[in-house]
């Protein structure tokens, strides 16, 4: 797979300089925005640019086109998820508080990253075949890091179990963040643990009512 | 939080778990952390920790302990912590970007 995370550029190129360094990170950053406003298919390369406030010389020295961009967001993106649910998990003996926290640690990043994410996921998807190799990589490298706690836990078919966990979290996210967003949001701890009660004990488990943060999402 | 000492040695750890990444890389970096310096020479695409400072790094990152540790662990982006100058990195900006691809 090609690695677009770095940047467009080539490796016989000239190393950045801390000013282009920063380029490409204002660049980032105002793809990012960009595509949570306006979608992957609505974002231009010139929306960008003007976000940024560089001119469409300075995009292109960075980056092949904007799926390029949008590559090095989702690469970006996947990183930070898999470095903190490892970081979130790794320290913790009791499996099943290890599931909440691997959960609670999806949940808390989700809220960070909900509208990246949204997109990433649902336009992501339909781009070409490299972004879903991408996608399927990230959900394979979780759903690996979730089989030995679902073991642990007597899961049996645990690569099953272990995608269809990152199904159901991926679903409430979702429904927390963009379906129920008038409503008072619930805490991530509160998500992991209703989420890990209904996997391991079944949809009668969960407990009633869910505690609430008391806000809305922004 | 994990200690800064874990944090190394798990990047150690990664980058020999995934030597087609590293393969071919002579690279020395230097992290300076609130008042603790680590090394991480990685020569022919083999890497060494080192507790302490290098004698001539290629690329010395420099961050507080807690922004580094919040970088290592995922909840802080490398991007916005360099553009909020949070990160700052001297020497070769190439290899701190190289570093980057080399942990993920």
């Amino acid at each position: 797979m090609t690695d677009v995370s770095v940047s467009s550029r080539t490796t016989s190129e000239s190393p950045l300089t801390e000013r282009q360094w920063v380029r490409r990170g204002e660049l980032l950053e105002a793809a990012r925005r960009v595509f949570e406003r306006d979608g992957y298919h609505g974002t231009t390369v010139s929306a960008v640019v003007q976000a940024a406030g560089l001119s469409q010389g300075a995009f292109y020295l960075y980056f092949a086109d904007k799926k390029a961009v949008f590559a090095a967001l989702q690469e970006e993106t996947a990183t930070l998820l898999r470095r903190r649910i490892y970081w979130g998990t790794r320290d913790e003996a009791d499996a099943r508080r290890r599931l909440e926290a691997g959960l609670k640690t999806y949940f808390e990043f989700y809220e960070e990253y909900a509208g990246l994410i949204r997109r990433l996921t649902i336009e992501g998807l339909g781009i070409d075949e490299s972004f879903e190799a991408r996608q399927t990589e990230l959900h394979q490298t979780l759903a690996t890091a979730f089989e030995p706690t679902l073991r642990e836990l007597g899961v049996r078919a645990t690569a099953v179990a272990a995608f269809a966990l990152l199904g159901l979290a991926a679903q409430v996210a979702y429904w927390q963040h963009f379906q129920r967003k008038d409503e008072p949001s619930m805490s991530a701890a509160a998500l992991a643990r209703a989420c890990a009660s209904l996997f391991l004990e079944g949809a009668a488990s969960i407990p009633t009512p869910l505690p609430q943060e008391g806000g809305t999402h922004a | 939080m994990p200690e800064a000492k874990e944090v190394f040695a798990e990047i150690e750890n990664r980058i020999k778990s995934h030597p087609e990444k590293s393969a071919g890389l002579n690279a020395t970096y230097q992290f300076d952390l609130s008042g603790e310096s680590w090394t991480l020479k990685i020569a022919n695409g083999a890497p060494e920790l080192i507790q302490g400072p290098a004698q001539s790094p290629n690329t010395t990152l420099i961050a507080t302990t807690d922004d580094w540790m919040n970088i290592a662990t995922g909840k802080l982006n490398p991007v916005t912590a360099f553009m909020q100058q949070k990160l700052k990195v001297k020497g070769d900006m190439g290899l701190a970007m190289k570093l980057q691809g080399l942990l993920q």
